[in-house]
């Protein structure tokens, strides 16, 4: 199943200010619509400041297979929240949800991944 | 004599309980108003009174947030940004000067109590020069020496330099610190002063990390994908730090 959901899952996902660290928000502006990625690869987690990277690759509905990068919080932030840099492995199939950049095209900050044994991981 | 040996007793142990007390007491009012201690943010408030001029809109317009912003390469963000990040800080009272250091990018400030004032000749920094001085349960620091920086990550421009500065107000109420920021910078702003608070709760035994960053990392990822990539990669080549051979 590789469909994108979009919606507005404000119910679900507390806005984190904490998460913003010096980007304040105003990039990812939207933050009440929740992209919803399911079945993206993982290329590679880079666990570095100012901020982590998870680069994947996803495909549409129509066969379109594209790159997408996600903004994470910054390692500091990711370790001292419990999510460390085994979180996923290249090949990983994975559901990515997050906000979309609002200028850069396929750029999310990334609020949650879904893992491959079902479990929910929300991030800082 | 038995009997005045205990009344003896009994009275010094009142003695002992009351100076207890009272040292406890005093402790515990110290602690409630006490900068010292760890920070962490819980409400970055939003700007008041931060109004454009005509030069700082069009920076403003100009400014593309996946090359413009210099944090990306490292570059500590100066006072109000590394103030707003999420790692916590430290502030460390001295007699003559107070210490706050930042998680976030390993920034460290000084704040000068003991009166000194800058010399002519200092350099510019993201920290600038700060001076302290109490106003009754309120510290109030003033920092010039500024060098240009960012105040939020759309671009908003501060100009440093001689015209500009900020001042913070510091008060303690229990475990909650509010930070008041004022930026005065006519170059970029219209009005005479910009403000915005800031809430941080007391971190009790909070653990700090080193902040590591490094420029190849922060620009070495995937390139930055708009519907131009021919100036993507040519931005990209341009920020991007030499590689020594």
């Amino acid at each position: 199943m590789k469909t994108a959901t979009i919606g507005t899952l404000a119910a679900f996902f507390v806005i984190n200010t904490l998460a913003f660290a010096h980007h304040g928000g105003s990039m990812y502006p939207d933050r009440e619509t929740v992209v919803i990625l399911e079945g993206a690869i993982i290329d590679e987690l880079l666990y570095v400041n100012p901020h982590g990277r998870l680069l994947f690759s996803w495909t549409d509905d129509n066969g379109a297979n594209a790159e997408w990068e996600g903004e994470l919080s910054g390692s500091t932030e990711l370790v001292r929240s419990g999510v460390f840099s085994d979180l996923v492995q290249s090949g990983d199939q994975v559901t990515v949800k997050g906000w979309s950049h609002n200028s850069i095209p396929r750029n999310l900050r990334v609020s949650s991944i879904v893992l491959p044994d079902g479990r929910e991981v929300s991030l800082p | 004599m038995k009997q005045q040996f205990f009344n003896n007793l009994k009275n010094i142990s009142h003695s002992i309980l009351l100076i207890t007390l009272s040292i406890l007491t005093i402790n515990g009012y110290a602690q409630e108003t006490s900068l010292s201690g760890a920070w962490v943010m819980d409400d970055r408030g939003s700007w008041t009174g931060l109004l454009p001029t005509n030069s700082a809109q069009e920076v403003l317009a100009a400014f593309d947030p996946s090359t413009g912003d210099p944090s990306m390469r490292c570059v500590a963000p100066a006072l109000i940004r590394t103030a707003e990040s999420a790692p916590p800080f430290e502030i460390i009272e001295q007699n003559h000067q107070i210490l706050i250091i930042y998680e976030s990018f390993n920034v460290v400030r000084r704040v000068n109590m003991d009166g000194r004032k800058a010399p002519e000749w200092l350099p510019l920094s993201p920290v600038g020069y700060s001076v302290g001085t109490w106003q009754g349960d309120e510290l109030v620091i003033e920092t010039t020496h500024l060098t240009p920086h960012l105040l939020n990550d759309d671009g908003f421009p501060f100009d440093g330099g001689s015209d500009a500065r900020i001042i913070e107000k510091y008060k303690v109420t229990g475990d909650r610190l509010e930070v008041e920021f004022s930026v005065e910078d006519p170059t970029n702003l219209q009005g005479e002063m910009a403000t915005r608070i800031f809430t941080y709760d007391r971190l009790p035994d909070a653990m700090f990390f080193h902040y590591h960053c490094d420029p190849l990392d922060a620009t070495g990822w995937r390139l930055p994908t708009t519907e131009n990539p021919l100036r993507d990669l040519l931005q990209w080549l341009e920020l991007r730090p030499s590689i020594p051979e």
